[in-house]
């Protein structure tokens, strides 16, 4: 039944967190015996007055009060002798049709003339004390009455922010926890009773921290003394007690009292007897201390009309609103610059954090320029550095470069035969001749000399290549040499020697070549054939062939 | 709503909702511009980087070649004074050519210059650089194969150019050794013991902007 809280309830409570300071405001304070109304200037009574009644000569009064601070907002406190409080219960209900019983009920309960509403309490109804499954409501009702709308007439009628209106009552029970000395889990029943001028002697009776019923006594006359006040408080309070045992009081419950009245009249009342233990009198400039408001300001005042004023002004919000409809539509208009206000203020943070995120950025940004720039800068003059460089070798690079490469491309695919036959020459010993010599590229493909230099060369033969250039190479070339034995000797054997050591002393003058016998003198392998003639008149010969010849081939050099 | 309450609704949003507008407008032109700076800047900074990147290219480029012309610059040297990149003079060449035959004792000499070759480098476009290679076939007839051998070294160091000996042959056309015999006196009949057939390339370079006419 009482799990979670309402609306109205998580407000209340956010409000104990919420007070703020007065600002500029105005507070007007309605009673039944007129209206005060004060304003607040930084945080403190700028000024303040007192209207009797709401005829021509209080609203123009009230009108030219409001005048000297157009821009402030003016909410209104009622503390009228007429506003009527009933508990209600009702079921648990969907909240469409919880709303409609509840507007039912304010119909049976209040006049037509009556400006309603209703407040969800935490409590069970003392009425109807064990009743489960039901919410105890509080309904409001305060009669719009003639007086009320002239108040509110002059109030939406001027240039102010309106900021609503609320009742007294239903405000108080933080007022109440202010000066209270017992902690507020031990509390039962509380009374506060304030001296208003604007009304009277307001009593307000609360019983776990929720408005019970409230009570309101007209002031006495102007010509009471203290011993009349006095007499007033304790009887109404006597009274007040009488009607709390209707309502399961018992004399072994706790009740603590708060008086809020001057000086003098809070001693006499402390002399009397009261039948209640814990009686706390306190004069304004007290109970202001013990609000947390400027107390000086409250030590002269007979009354607390200002000092509630006050106090309410620090309140983000009131706990109830209680209003007439023009009212409530001047307070909507009032307030509907705020959400635009509010977005505006959003807006503006969230753009200056943006454009701070992007000012941050450009200012990132602009250190990458002044690097990138100076890179550029240092990597341009090095630039000109080396172009200053090349071109004071006085060269045309492009055909340097080609030239070079061509030049070693070319050296590539030339033979260099003069080593080979050099080495043929030198090898050559007494007896033996050179019949034959030839010599020739060995290409492998066949291609002209020119061209294979040119595909040696990439698409762009005017950069320096990758690799390192060998310009001093030479290409594979073979030299083809037919050697001829003058008087051989008669031993074959002797003759294949001979051209075997040549080849040797070829081969060791020559090692990045190689030497072969590709035509010995005679076909010894088994590969190959050998011939040969024989008999008498071969006989009568001289025994040893007339020519004798070998065919050397030296290939190279090896790469 | 009455109408004095609309009047004062339009009133008390006039200046929140102009607020509210000009705080808008306030944050649309700072961000606008400061937006559009930063992508300037970033535009900037891209084209700076670009820029470095290009410069570091060629100085990389540059510096290769400034390496690579110190580098083989005697070489460069030495080909562009042997005539590698000179247009080819065959008149001058024969002279020389039939010069050095009488200076290396050589008993006769043919030499033909065959129609030139040309091999373009690199993308094989028309303007681009191309090697140029005349055919020479000489035949020789001498008394020793060392006069072939040093006529074929002289023509090479005296001809304007890069003379490559491609392939030949040298063979013996007389059963005589020479050598073996000693020196020849002056007034003796040389004899045609070595007969040679030679074919060597005659090769320059040739640059699109250095060609002038036809060589001589």
């Amino acid at each position: 039944m009482f799990g979670l809280p309402s609306f109205a309830q998580f407000r209340r409570r956010l409000g104990g967190f919420a007070r703020g300071s007065a600002g500029r405001r105005i507070v007007g304070v309605i009673g039944s015996d007129g209206a005060v109304f004060v304003r607040f200037a930084r945080g403190r009574i700028a000024d303040r007055i007192y209207v009797p009644a709401p005829d021509g000569d209080g609203i123009q009064a009230v009108r030219d009060f409001l005048e000297q601070d157009a821009a402030a907002p003016v909410s209104l406190l009622l503390d009228v002798l007429e506003q009527h409080y009933r508990e209600a219960q009702v079921p648990s209900l969907n909240p469409f049709d919880r709303r409609k019983v509840i507007a039912r009920k304010l119909r049976q309960t209040f006049d037509a003339d009556t400006i309603t509403g209703y407040l969800q309490l935490d409590r069970r109804a003392l009425s109807h004390e064990g009743a489960e499954g039901q919410h105890t409501l509080m309904l409001v009702g305060v009669p719009d009455t003639e007086d009320l709308r002239a108040w509110s007439d002059a109030v939406t009628g001027s240039r102010n922010p309106v900021a609503g209106m609320a009742l007294l009552p239903l405000e108080a029970h933080r007022l109440l926890r202010a000066v209270m000395t017992t902690p507020a889990e031990q509390a039962v029943w509380e009374v506060l009773i304030l001296r208003h001028r604007a009304s009277g002697y307001r009593q307000l009776v609360f019983y776990n921290g929720e408005l019970v019923f409230t009570r309101l006594t007209p002031n006495p006359e102007a010509d009471a003394d203290v011993a009349d006040e006095v007499d007033t408080i304790e009887g109404e309070f006597r009274s007040t007690m009488s009607y709390l045992r209707r309502l399961s009081f018992t004399d072994a419950d706790r009740l603590e009292l708060v008086v809020v009245v001057p000086e003098d009249i809070g001693q006499q009342l402390n002399a009397r007897r009261m039948r209640i233990r814990e009686v706390h009198t306190l004069n304004p400039e007290q109970f202001a201390e013990a609000l947390g408001l400027a107390a000086k300001q409250y030590s002269g005042d007979a009354f607390t009309d200002s000092l509630i004023a006050d106090w309410f002004a620090r309140q983000r919000w009131p706990e109830f609103r209680l209003e007439p409809p023009p009212l409530r539509r001047a307070r909507r208009i009032s307030m509907a610059p705020k959400p635009i206000g509010w977005a505006t203020a959003a807006l503006l943070v969230a753009g200056l954090i943006y454009d701070g995120m992007l000012l941050a950025d450009l200012r990132e940004r602009f250190e990458d320029l002044a690097e990138a720039r100076a890179e550029n800068q240092r990597r341009t003059a090095t630039l000109q550095d080396v172009k200053g460089q090349l071109a004071a070798e006085g060269v045309d690079v492009e055909r340097f470069v080609t030239t070079v490469r061509t030049r070693a491309a070319l050296a590539a695919q030339t033979p260099m035969y003069t080593e080979p036959v050099r080495g043929l020459a030198q090898a050559l010993p007494d007896g033996m001749i050179v019949a034959d010599l030839s010599f020739q590229r060995e290409s492998g493909d066949g291609d002209p000399l020119i061209e294979s230099a040119a595909a040696e060369l990439d698409e762009t033969p005017g950069e320096p290549p990758r690799d390192a250039l060998s310009p001093n190479g030479a290409g594979q070339g073979s030299v083809t040499a037919t050697v001829e034995l003058r008087q051989p000797p008669a031993d074959r054997r002797g003759i294949m020697r001979s051209f075997r050591t040549l080849r040797q002393q070829v081969d060791r003058r020559l090692p990045a070549y190689s030497v072969q016998i590709t035509e010995p003198p005679f076909e010894t392998e088994e590969s190959g054939s050998f011939a040969g003639t024989a008999g008498l008149e071969r006989a009568k010969g001289s025994g040893t062939p007339d020519r004798v010849t070998a065919t050397y081939v030296v290939r190279g050099p090896d790469s | 709503m009455t109408r004095t309450e609309l009047g004062r609704l339009l009133r008390r949003l006039t200046i929140p909702l102009g607020s509210l507008v000009l705080v808008v407008a306030l944050l649309l032109t700072v961000t606008g511009e400061l937006r559009g700076r930063l992508a300037q800047t970033d535009a900037r900074i891209d084209q700076l980087k670009r820029d470095t990147a290009s410069a570091v290219r060629k100085i990389r480029r540059i510096k290769a070649n400034l390496d690579f012309v110190r580098e083989h610059g005697e070489i460069y040297d030495r080909t562009r004074d042997a005539g590698f990149l000179a247009p080819q003079d065959r008149l001058a060449a024969g002279k020389r050519l039939e010069q050095l035959a009488v200076e290396t004792d050589l008993n006769n000499v043919e030499y033909t210059f065959d129609a030139a070759r040309r091999a373009a480098l690199g993308n094989q476009e028309a303007d681009a650089a191309a090697l140029v290679a005349t055919p020479l076939e000489i035949q020789v007839q001498a008394t020793f194969d060392s006069d072939i051998f040093a006529f074929v070294d002289k023509l090479r160091d005296g001809l304007p150019g890069y003379l490559l000996l491609v392939d030949g042959e040298l063979r013996r056309a007389a059963d005589a050794d020479l050598a073996a015999e000693g020196e020849l006196t002056p007034d003796q009949e040389r004899p045609d013991v070595i007969s040679a057939g030679l074919s060597l390339a005659w090769v320059r370079l040739a640059f699109p902007s250095a060609e002038s006419g036809a060589d001589g």
